[in-house]
């Protein structure tokens, strides 16, 4: 399709581009993105050092809302400016560079070692030979679980969609600001529609991935200045990240939840109940209410099956806990403050009737 | 027996269907490749490469994740 579009095939030609299409050799110490895309891009300097990074996503039904081949071109567009100001401007672009990391390759990581070749086996079943990247994610925290420790917030929350500040960004431009939500931490800091995020944390940013790595790299507790450009004019605000304001992030769209859901689910798929469906169990707008829309048949995944779930249930207490939760904080709560082997307590709606049901952590 | 022939159906059914699938991605990963492999502008999974004709020709690289 990029090579289709006419503008974005004469921007292509100013770069060197290069698709990888598997994780199984993918070197962790240079190559640090949101590993849940399906679509994704890291612009780099010859010399290993990165200009940004494209690619997001927050719900699985439509691509659209945050990425489009327009806002590519934008960003890439920006990349060729910092290129043509590198290694002048080097200092701004020291936090865009992969952070620290346990494992240098993905067969470093426990779960996977050993379980896939460097090369894809082109002659056979090919995409079983390849590693996905969504599963180094799957691996890392799976490190953590079974050593009973907690996961760390940046594996189980990864790259925060700007929403989570409050700022909902325009996908056909770089980092232009469409809306501010009310009562949000950009809004607090004084971001406005129509501004264009130049600078974060002191990085150059030309997408809303690198807003996101950003975030991504972000303490619980922090001050993040931004630098925005607003009608020609460039102001300085700043965002005071207040303690658990990574938990508003949504993972529940996210491949590697798959593995979440085993883990604390027992392989159930919830959504979240309807008015409707919240009426007729007379629960409240505060109260727990995620409906079983699929329970996992085989495996790992069947836990919850062989618990007794049955699709249509109404999930109205989790481990004693009955306040609202969407499946995305259920998920983390869950993670965070259960341990494999525990015995969760459940209790369902089921035709009208209540249930306790007992699941098992793995 | 009627049942246990319906079972053996089912399972074949569904055996061919999920090794149609995959056979299917397979093809599809297979195609891209071809495509892609001698393309003017796009290198298919050759990072040595591109990291140094980038070098040779300063220009920045854009490698996509897919």
């Amino acid at each position: 399709m990029v090579r289709r579009q006419g503008k974005l095939s004469e921007l292509t030609e100013q770069f060197v581009c290069v698709r990888l299409v598997k994780a199984n050799d993918l070197d962790l110490s240079r190559f640090q993105f949101d590993f849940d895309l399906t679509f994704a891009v890291i612009f780099m300097n010859a010399d290993g050092t990165i200009y940004g990074r494209y690619g997001t996503r927050s719900q699985t039904e439509d691509a659209t809302k945050d990425i489009s081949l327009a806002g590519l071109a934008e960003a890439m567009k920006g990349v060729l400016t910092i290129h043509a100001d590198y290694p002048d401007n080097r200092d701004r672009l020291s936090g865009k560079q992969a952070a620290a990391t346990r494992f240098k390759t993905p067969d470093a990581i426990p779960s996977l070692r050993g379980k896939y070749k460097t090369e894809l086996d082109y002659q056979g079943q090919v995409t079983r030979s390849c590693l996905h990247c969504h599963q180094i994610l799957d691996a890392e925290r799976l490190v953590y679980r079974e050593a009973g420790k907690r996961i760390p917030d940046r594996l189980l929350l990864p790259h925060p969609h700007p929403e989570v500040i409050g700022l909902t960004m325009d996908p056909a431009k770089r980092t232009t600001v469409s809306q501010v939500a009310p009562d949000s931490i950009a809004k607090r800091a004084g971001f406005e529609a129509g501004d264009e995020m130049r600078m974060l944390g002191g990085q150059s940013v030309i997408s809303t991935a690198d807003i996101q790595w950003v975030l991504h790299q972000a303490p619980d507790h922090a001050s993040l200045k931004a630098r925005i450009d607003r009608a020609g004019r460039a102001y300085d605000l700043e965002m005071e990240l207040g303690s658990g304001w990574r938990n508003a992030t949504d993972i529940s769209w996210r491949v590697s939840s798959w593995e979440l859901r085993r883990m604390v689910t027992g392989g159930i798929l919830f959504r979240p109940a309807t008015e409707a469906e919240r009426r007729s169990a007379n629960l409240g707008d505060s109260e727990l209410a995620l409906l079983v829309k699929h329970v996992g048949q085989y495996g790992a995944h069947a836990v919850a099956k062989r618990a007794g779930f049955k699709k249509g249930d109404l999930v109205v207490s989790f481990d004693e806990k009955n306040d609202n939760m969407s499946t995305s904080e259920l998920l983390s709560y869950a993670v965070r403050n259960t341990k494999p082997g525990q015995i969760v307590p459940v209790r369902v709606i089921r035709e009208g009737k209540s249930l306790k049901l007992q699941l098992r952590m793995q | 027996m009627r049942r246990h022939l319906l079972c053996v159906f089912l399972i074949s059914l569904l055996s061919y269907s999920a090794a149609y699938a995959q056979n299917e991605r397979d093809r599809a990963v297979r195609d891209d490749r071809d495509k892609l492999v001698d393309d003017s502008v796009w290198l298919y999974d050759r990072l040595d490469l591109a990291i140094s004709r980038a070098a040779d020709t300063q220009r920045p690289l854009m490698i996509v994740f897919r």
